[in-house]
């Protein structure tokens, strides 16, 4: 539920508040977002799973996020930056998969 | 299968019930953190589509991805003025025909005029001689008249109203009458008058030789008088018949 009403709170001011966003961080947006994401919705499976613990969410989010960007960081300053951001969605996209599959099975397969 | 008959791993909550506590239980007092991270979460998903959506996509762009960018205008840019340097040439190519088509029609044009006032079937106007003959003017005098105003240049030339050309005969009739192209052209005696047109000097100079048209007419007692004249029209035409 706090999370829900967080992420409204969240959507709602990025809608209103517009601040510029420092141009060293703009390339890592977009892959911490989706590192986010992933450990939201690993929140949520682990929630059905009955498992769910605050800890282990906000260290898995936060650390989901930081990896993500380090190794987006790594990839710029080794000359491999786009094809190591791709390779990040990729694997992200696949486990949010995995956990959405999972949280169907939990909700509608019994 | 129902979803209310969960009883997997002896847990007799199903996944709607823990979602439905998830939601609307009271959340406890230390899960501010998760909210704040949701908020986070929330507000740069919002802020990272307002940058894609906005002008300034490029600022959140690699310096890689830049030069890429750059790299595949230029070409494009290269490959634009390719084509405008192919299509300015056959434009040129293309006006150049024109011009090329027109300057042949023109040459035509001209071509033609020459030929039908060397044919005698149009009237020529232009610098000339006027040739006024008296006396007992003979048909050989007439010839040799036009012959040596056509070694002169002449271009048109017309006796009497009968304009002289390639097949024009010049005879003496059995009355005595000189027939030009077959026809009279007055008594032998008469006045003859003949229009060259050419440059006027040279026709001039060229009747005046010594032994020449004007020498020749003299022992014939004809009179001659060479007008030069800025302007001779000869109006005479050949009648145009059809060929074959």
């Amino acid at each position: 539920m706090i999370a829900a009403i967080g992420l409204a709170i969240g959507i709602t001011l990025g809608l209103f508040l517009q601040p510029d966003i420092p141009l060293w961080l703009q390339p890592y947006l977009p892959i911490a977002i989706v590192a986010g994401l992933d450990a939201l919705f690993g929140g949520l499976r682990a929630l059905l799973d009955g498992i769910f613990s605050d800890r282990v969410f906000v260290i898995s989010f936060v650390s989901n996020v930081l990896i993500a960007a380090l190794i987006v960081f790594v990839g710029d300053q080794l000359g491999v930056g786009s094809q190591l951001s791709t390779g990040v969605v990729v694997v992200l996209t696949i486990r949010i998969f995995a956990n959405v599959a999972a949280i169907r099975r939990r909700l509608f397969h019994g | 299968m129902s979803q209310d008959t969960d009883q997997e791993a002896g847990t007799p909550t199903s996944g709607w019930t823990r979602l439905k506590n998830g939601l609307f239980n009271r959340p406890k007092s230390d899960q501010w953190v998760i909210a704040i991270l949701c908020a986070g979460l929330g507000f740069a998903l919002v802020q990272q589509v307002h940058i894609v959506n906005s002008d300034v996509a490029f600022a959140g762009a690699r310096p890689g991805d830049l030069v890429q960018i750059l790299d595949s205008l230029d070409q494009r840019n290269q490959r634009l003025d390719a084509e405008i340097t192919t299509l300015q040439e056959s434009k040129t190519a293309l006006e150049s025909g024109r011009d090329a088509r027109q300057t042949a029609a023109e040459q035509r044009r001209a071509r033609a005029n020459e030929l039908g006032i060397l044919a005698g079937t149009i009237a020529a106007q232009g610098p000339g001689v006027v040739i006024t003959m008296t006396g007992p003017v003979s048909a050989s005098l007439l010839l040799d008249t036009v012959q040596e105003l056509r070694d002169a240049g002449a271009e048109a030339i017309s006796i009497n109203q009968v304009r002289v050309v390639a097949q024009t005969a010049f005879e003496s009739n059995s009355k005595g009458q000189i027939q030009v192209g077959g026809r009279v052209i007055g008594a032998a005696n008469g006045t003859v008058t003949i229009k060259a047109i050419g440059d006027s000097a040279t026709l001039a100079s060229s009747l005046q030789i010594p032994g020449g048209v004007v020498d020749t007419a003299a022992t014939d007692s004809v009179k001659v008088r060479i007008a030069q004249q800025k302007v001779v029209v000869v109006t005479a035409v050949v009648p145009l018949k059809s060929a074959g």
